[in-house]
């Protein structure tokens, strides 16, 4: 056992796709708890009786059309509008339409490629450092995880909901609850963007209402988005796969058929693009599945339990030292790997500690939403490498300050679980 | 020819992928539209859409598997000299070939077992008919990691 486990995470380091990773320790484990193999495939097989879980293909198409679609440039233009006279104007827009656009693209680096990749050049030409500039595309490629309906918060949402704890975790308590956490970060990031501004020209003259009121009625078709996402959920008239379908109804209609931006012919390879980010998603949701079975079968949580309250007396302690944890943790392995890994792992710690699952919950993708642009693995890192044609290391160095800022809003959002249940 | 043909497949399975999407979007649509002006609905549209769901992650990995878009730590590989990243790269996409086979060959047997003692799945099909998604699935994505391991290293794997 501990020899094939030690191989197979020597493979994982070599490359090897994190599914089968999982898959060959539930394997392994199964195998040496006696069980027949064919327990693996069962447990894996249960994918197929979610319900709900139509709710991830369904959002992420809807991100997919959005990005390809003249939104983030009427989305930039809106919060120019509205934010642009401000000091620090232009870098406020940034962080706003890149969280608003991240919600909705669920942080697959979409927003670097699709809002970043013209934000950069046009913060650089209104006198930015360019370091600042990069490092703010950057780090705001994950800003915004948070807000409903991101992909990585449905997901935890499903694998907390499982796990029938007390006080229970819906998807519908954790669009909620990432508001306030989301935009504190917002506002953190915000105020720093007003200091490294102070000096520079102010992106828009003065507050226009006349631009203001353009660019909304531009933007018309795009601005109930949010409240076809979470009014039908709120008032109880739709459960939240319902809400995507909805929701993705509706983006295709506008995309397609009012504003002609996507051509129908073009819709299919857009919808497999798509659904192959889906599928790796879900098939590493399937093994782990199978893998957190064996691990619950085995008592491993409750012997974490046991361990960790030898050595940790208080919840606050318990929370502080899973931050290290996450952000290790989110150096090496992406988000969505690591919420169906570590989540039925640590949430029924987190319970025992008398840990709000729910907050436990947005503690968890904060950290992880920072190991997004974290070294060495950090996938978006590696997009903005590609993207604006620089290296890692200098990278780096540009998100360093963005570290530091994001990192003490972890700081409140994990002290202060107010934050995360006061709209519950 | 062949690389026609080759791509002439990948373009069905594309297709595919998107029309499963688009059924299942239409499924959950029309329950909706049921149960907000009729306050009915279909007793199989559930089942159905969350075994299409299943159907829809074995489909989108396989062409995952295809472009390379499966999630992995490929931080070290990128640090190897070309060799030894083809060699890890090599190892590691047929290791993961095997996993698949293994995982295809235990669902086989899970549909084994199911025909043994045969549920419904809705009405008029038998429960172990969507369950040979499974063995078909993992079985496909074993042969598309072989011809993965045979070919060149991704410049850059996972979403994106």
């Amino acid at each position: 056992m501990i020899t094939g486990l030690v191989i197979i995470v020597l493979l994982a380091v070599l490359g090897m796709p994190l599914f089968a990773v999982i898959a060959a320790i539930a394997l392994l484990g199964f195998n040496a708890a006696g069980y027949d193999l064919i327990a693996v495939a069962v447990e894996y097989y249960r994918l197929g009786d979610k319900p709900g879980l139509i709710a991830i293909p369904m959002f992420t198409m809807a991100g997919y059309l959005l990005g390809e679609s003249g939104t983030p440039s009427r989305l930039v233009r809106l919060s120019m509008a509205l934010l642009g006279w401000l000091p620090g104007g232009l870098a406020i827009v940034a962080i706003v339409a890149c969280a608003f656009f991240t919600a909705f693209t669920g942080a697959s680096g979409m927003t670097i490629v699709a809002i970043g990749a013209f934000l950069y050049p046009a913060l650089v030409k209104a006198n930015y450092p360019e370091r600042y500039s990069l490092g703010l595309v950057t780090s705001s490629g994950s800003l915004g995880l948070l807000f409903a309906p991101s992909l990585p918060l449905i997901l935890y949402g499903f694998v907390a909901g499982q796990l029938n704890t007390t006080p229970p975790v819906t998807i519908r308590d954790l669009f909620l609850a990432g508001l306030m956490p989301g935009a504190l970060m917002i506002l953190v990031l915000s105020i720093h963007a007003m200091w490294v501004g102070r000096q520079l020209p102010q992106a828009a003259a003065g507050f226009d209402t006349r631009e203001l009121w353009e660019s909304l009625k531009e933007a018309k078709w795009e601005l109930p988005l949010p409240l076809i996402v979470l009014g039908g959920i709120y008032s109880g008239k739709f459960a939240a796969s319902e809400a995507a379908a909805v929701t993705t109804l509706y983006v295709l209609i506008v995309t397609i058929w009012i504003k002609k931006e996507i051509k129908f012919s073009k819709l299919p390879d857009l919808m497999a693009e798509a659904m192959r980010l889906v599928g790796a998603i879900l098939i590493i949701l399937g093994a782990a599945g199978a893998l957190s079975n064996w691990l619950v079968d085995q008592e491993v949580p409750s012997h974490l339990f046991d361990f960790s309250r030898q050595h940790v007396h208080s919840a606050g302690m318990f929370l502080m030292l899973l931050n290290v944890v996450l952000l290790l943790v989110g150096m090496f392995i992406d988000i969505f790997s690591a919420i169906v890994i570590l989540t039925p792992l640590l949430v029924p710690v987190a319970v025992a500690y008398g840990i709000h699952p729910v907050h436990f919950g947005i503690v968890m993708l904060a950290n992880l939403q920072i190991g997004y642009f974290m070294p060495p693995a950090g996938m978006d890192l590696f997009i903005a490498a590609y993207r604006f044609k620089t290296n890692i290391v200098n990278l780096t160095r540009a998100c360093g300050p963005f570290f530091l800022l994001v990192g003490f809003a972890l700081l409140i959002i994990t002290w202060v679980p107010w934050l995360s249940l006061a709209l519950l | 020819m062949l690389k026609k043909l080759l791509a002439g497949l990948h373009k069905a399975e594309d297709f595919l992928l998107a029309m499963l999407l688009g059924g299942l979007l239409v499924l959950a649509l029309l329950q909706i539209a049921l149960r907000l002006f009729f306050e009915t609905g279909l007793s199989w549209a559930e089942p159905v859409s969350q075994m299409g769901v299943l159907w829809l992650a074995l489909m989108g990995a396989l062409g995952a598997a295809r472009s390379h878009r499966h999630i992995a730590i490929d931080a070290f590989p990128r640090l190897l000299p070309p060799l030894l990243r083809r060699i890890a790269w090599l190892l590691s996409h047929l290791v993961t070939a095997v996993v698949c086979g293994l995982l295809a060959w235990y669902g086989w047997g899970m549909v084994d077992l199911e025909r043994e003692a045969p549920g419904l799945f809705v009405e008029g099909v038998p429960s172990w008919w969507p369950m040979l998604a499974f063995p078909f699935g993992f079985g496909l994505l074993s042969l598309r990691f072989v011809i993965a391991a045979l070919g060149q290293p991704a410049e850059h794997e996972g979403p994106q």
